[in-house]
């Protein structure tokens, strides 16, 4: 057998609209290989962009390599956390943000999505025509859910679907803990990274059926922002579609642990692997 | 809710009519799904249930008939449309508002705040008499929903009517028709197959004398109440977004991480305690008597008690009495977490990390860890001398190979599957992942390994076909319980695929 390289590569599109009722857009994104991030800035129209902003800075500064490891993302959610605390607190709120997105990442040469959330806005995972909710909501609806205080049906229009639980700054006390999910990556997977502007106002079905029948993701990006719009557009809307179009595993040479050190290591040198520059990211508005 | 005017005028599609909204629906659906559907919604089911029925019943979302529906909700009507199908409606502002299914292949979803009054029709021109009916499903060309017939609205009504002529007045139409449609066996009045369990509202008498123009309630627009929910994002501490009960105190203040599902253990509750009653796999410290040499391993404090099999509380999982709505935030991020498969329960020291030196372990001469009382190294098989040990990091205590040739360190949590995913909670890390790709049969998450000290377990994850242990010397039996696995084991999960252990002690 001869040895090749893991393969992961992606593309990716990207769309942003400050929708119908908001003076401003105050989503952030971030969207080069290998994270795709968005981050929905709340604290008024200056705070929350300035906080959103402060998030994408802090992962562009903290997100060094090829690949994205749960140890990288403690650090770029400690930092960001820091950096929007230190934003300036209006006479209201203080300036917050959430965060959500998709680390490209590997596992024993194994091409992996490592997702991770802080808040509201979601990611989902679009794989073998099934569209799967990967992100757990920190709100205050979810854990009235959760606890079936409600059903889904009232969840959609309860009053205080806006309040979360979790987020950078915003006042909260203790930094937060950011969530993250592994999924092995396959080909033809595609990740929707969204504010609650897209999933607030469209139902589960509308964005499966959108990414199913929209190939290009840029495209795909731009389809679910304006059917939001379309829908309402009550809040900011952004959404980040990311392809996996080819995905290779680096085979592992089952070789026995000779080295004692071998042993112990628990965090082993990895294999030679490429990534692909992602396609050019297009972007409405 | 006040109940609202309903007409249909008769047509080839099915008009589907409940308390709470109404829908048209392609004829060329099966009625039996039409009505299946309507069964559905009669339930209370929103939007995304309409769809998910619809594309069930069609074989995917991007195979559902051309449709429009309706469906009112507290702040507004939430429409859908698909198709050559069309949705007119006057806003709470009076202003007509026109919604149709567009180009886009999928459909245009819209929330419309407190409507008066709104019309859905298909592709075919709608003629005849308007009829009233208060639930059912009948053959439509064309719905409407809260319509006022007096004078005052008349203006609105032209504007909803394409061709008023073939419109009756509502109250003519009863009066003509002599009958509210809509109940079972009325098929002369183009009533099919109606479920015999409907609750069909037949009008009195009266109601047909006293139902003129003008008189007709409907539900009145809701102003202001669509906005207030649309307010900028707050966060807040879990501490103020929670509703806090009686008796939740001990949820927040500083109590480890712990389970409070069935069978957890109460606080102070020794790692080694046994079984607890009617608990879950999780609940059960099996594992601390499958081997004797776990039992004497001190474990970190916040995993006392939780076995390693402890699930993630889910909702309706727990009493309530036992677990606050705040102590979840903050403590284990997933819970209710479907995807959270192999996560570490809320008691597997989410915030209080174990021990890193928690492993008791001799070596041999090329350093490689045994556990306690060997005699000769299982990976290089050299002997090992005489040693008190000492207590190592969690190692790795093994490999698995799986026949398409992938192999895993056996440390941590391993999930094998066609397509594994895993969560990680505070502090945990995240499991491995082992894929088998190319056997359809082989669950997504279809296998669970966890290592436990020197110890490694095995559990099946509900897969579909099974996972079945081949043993040496032993008839192979199929997994219903965590079972502990040793050297030379063997997890067949059919059709050839499989994983081996190998290098265990």
């Amino acid at each position: 057998m001869t040895q090749h390289e893991m393969i992961f590569t992606v593309a990716a599109g990207v769309a942003t609209d400050r929708g119908r009722r908001r003076q401003s857009n105050e989503d952030g994104y971030l969207a080069s290989a290998p994270v795709f991030l968005v981050a929905d800035g709340m604290g008024g129209h200056v705070g929350g962009a300035a906080a959103s902003r402060a998030v994408v800075a802090a992962f562009v500064d903290s997100i060094a390599g090829t690949w994205v490891t749960p140890a990288g993302l403690d650090e770029a959610v400690a930092r960001a956390a820091r950096e929007v605390a230190a934003l300036p607190a209006s006479a209201r709120s203080a300036p917050g943000s959430t965060v959500t997105g998709v680390g490209m990442a590997e596992q024993n040469g194994t091409p992996c999505w490592l997702v991770f959330n802080i808040g509201d806005s979601r990611t989902y995972r679009l794989s073998d025509g099934e569209l799967e909710q990967v992100t757990i909501d920190h709100s205050l609806v979810q854990q009235l859910l959760d606890h079936g205080a409600i059903d889904a049906v009232e969840a959609r229009s309860h009053g205080e679907r806006n309040v979360i639980t979790r987020a950078l700054g915003a006042g909260m006390s203790t930094r937060p803990a950011v969530d993250q999910w592994l999924l092995v990556a396959a080909p033809g997977d595609r990740i929707l990274i969204c504010s609650d502007g897209l999933h607030g106002e469209l139902t589960d079905q509308l964005i499966a059926a959108t990414l199913l029948s929209v190939p290009e993701p840029v495209a795909a990006a731009r389809s679910l922002v304006a059917a939001a719009i379309e829908a309402g557009g009550r809040d900011n809307v952004t959404a980040i579609v990311v392809d996996a179009i080819e995905v290779v595993a680096a085979p592992r040479e089952s070789t026995p642990a000779a080295d004692p050190d071998d042993v112990m290591d628990l965090d082993g040198p990895t294999l030679p692997r490429t990534m692909r520059v992602p396609e050019p990211l297009a972007e409405s508005e | 809710m006040t109940p609202v005017e309903v007409t249909w005028i008769a047509g080839e599609d099915h008009g589907l009519v409940w308390p709470d909204g109404l829908a048209l629906v392609d004829g060329d659906l099966e009625l039996s799904v039409a009505e299946q559907l309507w069964s559905v919604m009669s339930d209370g089911s929103d939007l995304a249930g309409f769809l998910e029925g619809l594309s069930a019943a069609c074989g995917g979302l991007l195979a559902i008939p051309g449709f429009a529906i309706g469906l009112r909700l507290s702040d507004g009507v939430h429409f859908a449309v698909r198709g050559d199908f069309r949705v007119h409606a006057t806003d709470a502002a009076g202003e007509p508002l026109d919604i149709s299914g567009g180009e886009a292949v999928t459909w245009s979803e819209r929330l419309v705040p407190g409507t008066v009054a709104f019309m859905l029709s298909g592709p075919a021109d709608a003629e005849g008499v308007a009829r009233r009916l208060a639930n059912g499903v009948v053959p439509a060309s064309r719905l409407t929903s809260g319509l006022r017939t007096g004078q005052d609205a008349e203006g609105a009504r032209d504007d909803l009517v394409e061709s008023p002529e073939t419109s009756e007045p509502v109250g003519r139409a009863l009066e003509d028709e002599g009958l509210v449609v809509g109940f079972p066996g009325n098929e002369d009045l183009g009533v099919t197959a109606v479920p015999n369990d409907l609750d069909v509202t037949r009008l009195p008498e009266d109601d047909l004398v006293t139902l003129l123009p003008g008189e007709l309630d409907v539900d009145g627009p809701i102003p202001g109440a669509f906005d207030d929910l649309w307010d900028a994002t707050i966060a807040r501490s879990v501490e103020e977004a929670a509703v806090r009960n009686a008796g939740e105190e001990h949820a927040s203040a500083g109590v480890p991480n712990r389970p409070s599902g069935p069978g957890a253990p109460s606080p102070g509750t020794p790692a080694t305690a046994g079984p607890t009653p009617g608990t879950g796999p999780g609940a059960d410290p099996w594992w601390r008597n499958a081997d004797g040499l776990i039992s004497g391993v001190p474990v970190g404090p916040g995993v006392g008690g939780a076995g390693p099999w402890q699930q993630p509380a889910r909702h309706g999982d727990h009493d309530g009495e036992t677990i606050g709505r705040l102590d979840l935030e903050g403590l284990v991020p997933g819970i209710g977490d479907r995807r959270a498969v192999g996560h570490p329960g809320p008691g597997g020291g989410a915030s209080v990390a174990p021990d890193p030196r928690a492993v008791p372990a001799v070596f041999c001469s090329r350093a490689h860890p045994n556990p306690p009382q060997s005699t000769a190294c299982r990976i290089c098989r050299e002997a090992i001398p005489p040693d008190v040990g000492r207590r190592v990091a969690q190692p790795v205590v093994g490999r698995m190979r799986a026949s398409t040739g992938a192999t895993c360190e056996l440390i941590g949590i391993v999930l094998v599957g066609r397509k594994p995913s895993g969560a990680r909670g505070h502090g945990a890390d995240l499991p491995q992942l082992l894929v088998i790709p190319g056997y359809p049969h082989v669950s997504s998450n279809h296998l669970e390994i966890r290592v436990d000290g020197w110890t490694v377990f095995a559990r099946d994850l509900g897969s579909l076909n099974g996972t079945f242990l081949r043993r040496r010397g032993e008839q192979p039996s199929k997994l219903t319980e965590p079972i502990p696995i040793y050297n030379g084991d063997i997890l067949d999960l059919g059709h050839g695929a499989s994983v081996v252990f190998e290098e265990m002690p």
